[in-house]
């Protein structure tokens, strides 16, 4: 290994020469820290010539996803991957202006009374099948999304769809139960999927995006190649796009740098520092405000029903530090799950609950408990989520410093999910979240905050109804208010421990370009290009 | 190795029973194996008096103070959680010592007690101790850690049972073995012409002959016990947050590597330490038993 003093051209020899790429060399041999501080000064072209040429483009992300279903996922992982690709919305937000824009519709009118949506379809879009794309599409769509007996969990978008009617073949007629201003940006996260593809969609799903779905091999990678019928006739550009699932941060970093992988979906803020080291990678990030983290919280089990318990632990947490250290100042610390640039956020609020163990100690006090009857509980993380990890065992150690009793368990995404929405049985986790679109009506209908079907499992009396209320007030000093007070509501009860809004970060190579962040997650990759560099 | 079957002794180094004196092991360590007595004085030193002599708490978080070099007061530098290197170091050392306890209390237990029961009685039992031990070790021991952890929840003594079991086998071969050699010896049919029952021929004629070939395993044992807690813990299977570990400081520091290099090769180094003295200890006591050490 000669040092030639640029840390992005040396040792390549390991990976190629061998067969295996790096990532794949530290993960088998992560253990071997030594070995790795020794030999990974790495980066350079030889195995990216190799992988651009055929215009495909390989993407690092973390875990792997859970159904090819895409009204059943809410993963972001497969948010930014199949529903980002084989399948589409009737409209796509535009990150820049955070607008709706055109998508399978092409055109829509709000009634005057703002309770009917009528959507012109566009005309010539195909199913991967072949098989014309028509309003019946929508109308079913939109009706399993809503169906209780599906289960999906964009239901809580829908709630204030109460009919879908196909008036022909390119017109499609919502009617909502009150007025909805967020209703575009709940519709844009609604995938429309295809009904006689249902039975098989699980294993080969059928959409109308520009890529196809080719394969999917769980826990090593997901594969989608060009739909060369795609109505944008210019796109896709690339020929195939890959998603390697790389557990492992540091492995996937490797990638990057050896070339094997030219993309890194989702990356944290230690990622993005040790990247601005490497030569020739890029920074793609959003909005400083895309997601939040945040800790969910089992609201009907005790004692966390009780609020002074939330509350206590609001304040175990030190968010400025937090946001310092393991986020490198990338990340703001808030409590607040509305960001400060939406017009409904609560002014001054992100600042409550400041890191204050002497109050942590007195409200746990009041809730009973002390160091001699200590609290038990059990925070949840998600594996590959190392900023998750870090709350988790911040949160812990401040609270077993108070001489309670809390344990972190690192579960596998799948196995996560289970204990979180499918069948809940945790006391805490921790999150992240999409803040969704410019728009308060989409967060408080999110899986977060949604009345009925929310993670918290929160429902106090009032809340669906100021809800309610809130979202279809058309007056907008007026609705700014009932947002306002819907904040208050939940920076009193506590039922999620907001902890700051972080930005997306994307590393990219440099030949990589064209990529549309989006900003609940749907990425638009139609345009993206390789650099056969 | 003076008296009897000179033969036996080729066939199972150390075997043998009732051997003249030899030098003082420790003299014998100073003398061949000064490396390996170092690095086990130190990792024992550490084991026994680590939560003692440990500069800081080893769980206590300090987000100010993340992810520094060495200094006064961080001697090794802290982790990205602001917490101290050397007291989780030290940490780390007292759950490896404990790994290195459990693997061979159910390994040599275990294990030794059927070896001896198989190799001493012969028979039916032998066969089946035989083949039974046979299958064991055709498990991979990683893949019966990770049933042991789905099963019953990561901890050190859910992973470190699964090590233990793996080590039974070895126990139970060695043990046998020597028992096969000494139940015919001429010492051993006196006791048996005394009238003495088979179990307590087992127990006092037999027994104490084992006791060097399996010292020498236990150490092999252990240090392979060692390695494992931290191959575990590393995946995630062994002692839980935020108790530490090797496995999990090294996976910890792995993703800081270019931010805080020294993390990495801190740790790296300590957990190389540990498991090479290990190692090299156990090679010489196999010298020592092995008569080199007379």
């Amino acid at each position: 290994m000669q040092d030639t003093g640029n840390p992005s051209k040396t040792t390549r020899a390991a990976g190629a020469a061998t067969g295996i790429n790096r990532a794949e060399f530290l993960r088998l041999f992560g253990g071997l820290t030594l070995f790795a501080a020794t030999t990974t000064v790495a980066g350079g072209r030889f195995a990216a010539a190799l992988a651009a040429g055929a215009g495909t483009l390989t993407v690092g992300i973390s875990s792997d996803i859970k159904t090819l279903d895409p009204q059943m996922s809410t993963l972001d992982v497969f948010r930014h991957t199949i529903r980002s690709t084989v399948f589409e919305s009737l409209v796509f937000i535009d990150p820049d202006t955070l607008q709706a824009d055109p998508m399978l519709a092409e055109a829509w009118t709000l009634s005057d009374d703002g309770l009917e949506l009528t959507f012109t379809l566009r005309e010539g879009v195909t199913w991967h099948d072949g098989s014309p794309f028509t309003a019946g599409d929508v109308v079913f769509s939109i009706k399993r999304a809503k169906d209780p007996e599906v289960g999906s969990p964009f239901s809580a978008q829908l709630e204030p769809v109460t009919d879908v009617v196909a008036v022909d073949d390119r017109t499609v007629k919502v009617t909502l139960a009150a007025t909805t201003p967020g209703i575009l940006s709940n519709l844009a996260v609604v995938a429309i999927v295809k009904e006689s593809n249902i039975a098989d969609i699980g294993t080969a799903p059928i959409g109308t995006g520009p890529f196809t779905f080719v394969n999917w091999t769980p826990g090593d990678h997901i594969r989608v190649e060009r739909y060369d019928s795609y109505y944008r006739a210019e796109q896709p550009e690339l020929a195939a796009i890959e998603w390697r699932i790389v557990p492992d941060s540091q492995a996937r970093l490797a990638g990057l740098q050896d070339g094997s992988l030219q993309l890194l979906a989702l990356v944290e803020a230690k990622d993005v520092k040790q990247a601005e080291t490497f030569a020739d990678v890029q920074v793609l990030t959003t909005k400083p405000y895309i997601l939040y983290e945040n800790f969910n919280i089992n609201t009907k089990r005790a004692p966390f029903d009780d609020k002074r318990v939330r509350q206590a632990l609001a304040h175990a947490f030190d968010r400025e530090a937090y946001t310092k250290a393991v986020w490198f100042g990338l990340a703001r610390p808030t409590i607040n799950p509305v960001p400060e640039e939406m017009e409904t956020y609560l002014p001054d609020s992100s600042s409550r609950y400041p890191f204050d163990l002497a109050k942590t100690e007195a409200l746990l006090a009041e809730a009973g408990f002390s160091k001699d009857k200590p609290l038990k509980m059990e925070i949840l993380t998600i594996a590959g989520f190392d900023s998750l990890k870090s709350m988790a065992l911040l949160l812990q150690d401040n609270l077993n410093r108070l001489g309670h009793d809390v344990t972190v368990r690192d579960l596998d995404v799948t196995v996560w999910i289970d204990r979180i929405v499918t069948n809940p049985d945790f006391d805490i986790t921790t999150d992240n979240f999409n803040t969704g679109p410019e728009d308060a009506a989409s967060m408080f209908n999110s899986p977060n905050f949604a009345p009925t079907s929310n993670v918290n499992q929160w429902n106090p009396p009032g809340y669906a109804e100021l809800l309610a209320k809130a979202v279809s007030e058309n007056d907008k000093e007026k609705r700014i208010a009932l947002y306002r007070e819907l904040q208050e509501l939940v920076l009193d009860e506590m039922p999620q421990i907001t902890v700051d809004h972080l930005p997306l970060f994307f590393l990219a190579t440099g030949g990589v370009e064209g990529l549309v962040i989006g900003p609940s997650g749907i990425d638009d990759y139609g345009q993206v290009t390789v650099e056969g560099s | 190795m003076s008296e009897n079957a000179p033969a036996a002794d080729a066939a199972m180094p150390g075997s043998v029973a009732r051997q003249p004196r030899r030098a003082s092991l420790l003299r014998f360590l100073m003398r061949r194996h000064p490396l390996a007595l170092g690095l086990v004085t130190l990792f024992l030193i550490a084991a026994i008096f680590g939560p003692w002599i440990a500069p800081h708490s080893m769980t206590d978080t300090d987000l100010g103070a993340a992810l520094q070099g060495s200094s006064a007061e961080h001697l090794l530098g802290t982790d990205p959680l602001g917490r101290d290197v050397l007291s989780r170091l030290l940490g780390s050392t007292v759950v490896a010592a404990e790994a290195f306890l459990i693997v061979v209390l159910i390994g040599g237990i275990f294990g030794t007690l059927l070896g001896l029961l198989a190799g001493g009685l012969g028979g039916i039992l032998d066969l089946v101790v035989s083949r039974v031990t046979e299958v064991v070790q055709g498990f991979p021991t990683v893949l019966v850690a990770i049933v042991i952890v789905a099963l019953l929840g990561p901890s050190l003594v859910n992973a470190m049972v699964a090590v233990g079991i793996a080590a039974i086998p070895d126990f139970a071969r060695v043990s046998r073995g020597v028992a096969i050699q000494l139940r015919d010896r001429e010492f051993v049919q006196a006791a048996r012409g005394l009238g003495a029952s088979e179990l307590r021929i087992l127990r006092t004629e037999i027994l104490p002959g084992m006791i060097g070939p399996l010292v020498v395993v236990a150490s092999f044992d252990g240090a392979q016990a060692v390695m494992w807690e931290a191959a575990l813990s590393f995946l995630g299977l062994g002692i839980q947050p935020p108790a530490p570990s090797f496995g999990s400081m090294l996976r910890e520091a792995q993703q800081y590597l270019s931010i805080q290099p020294q993390l990495a090769i801190v740790t790296g180094v300590a957990v190389t330490a540990v498991i090479l003295g290990l190692n090299l200890f156990g090679d010489a006591i196999s010298d020592y038993f092995d008569g080199d050490g007379r």
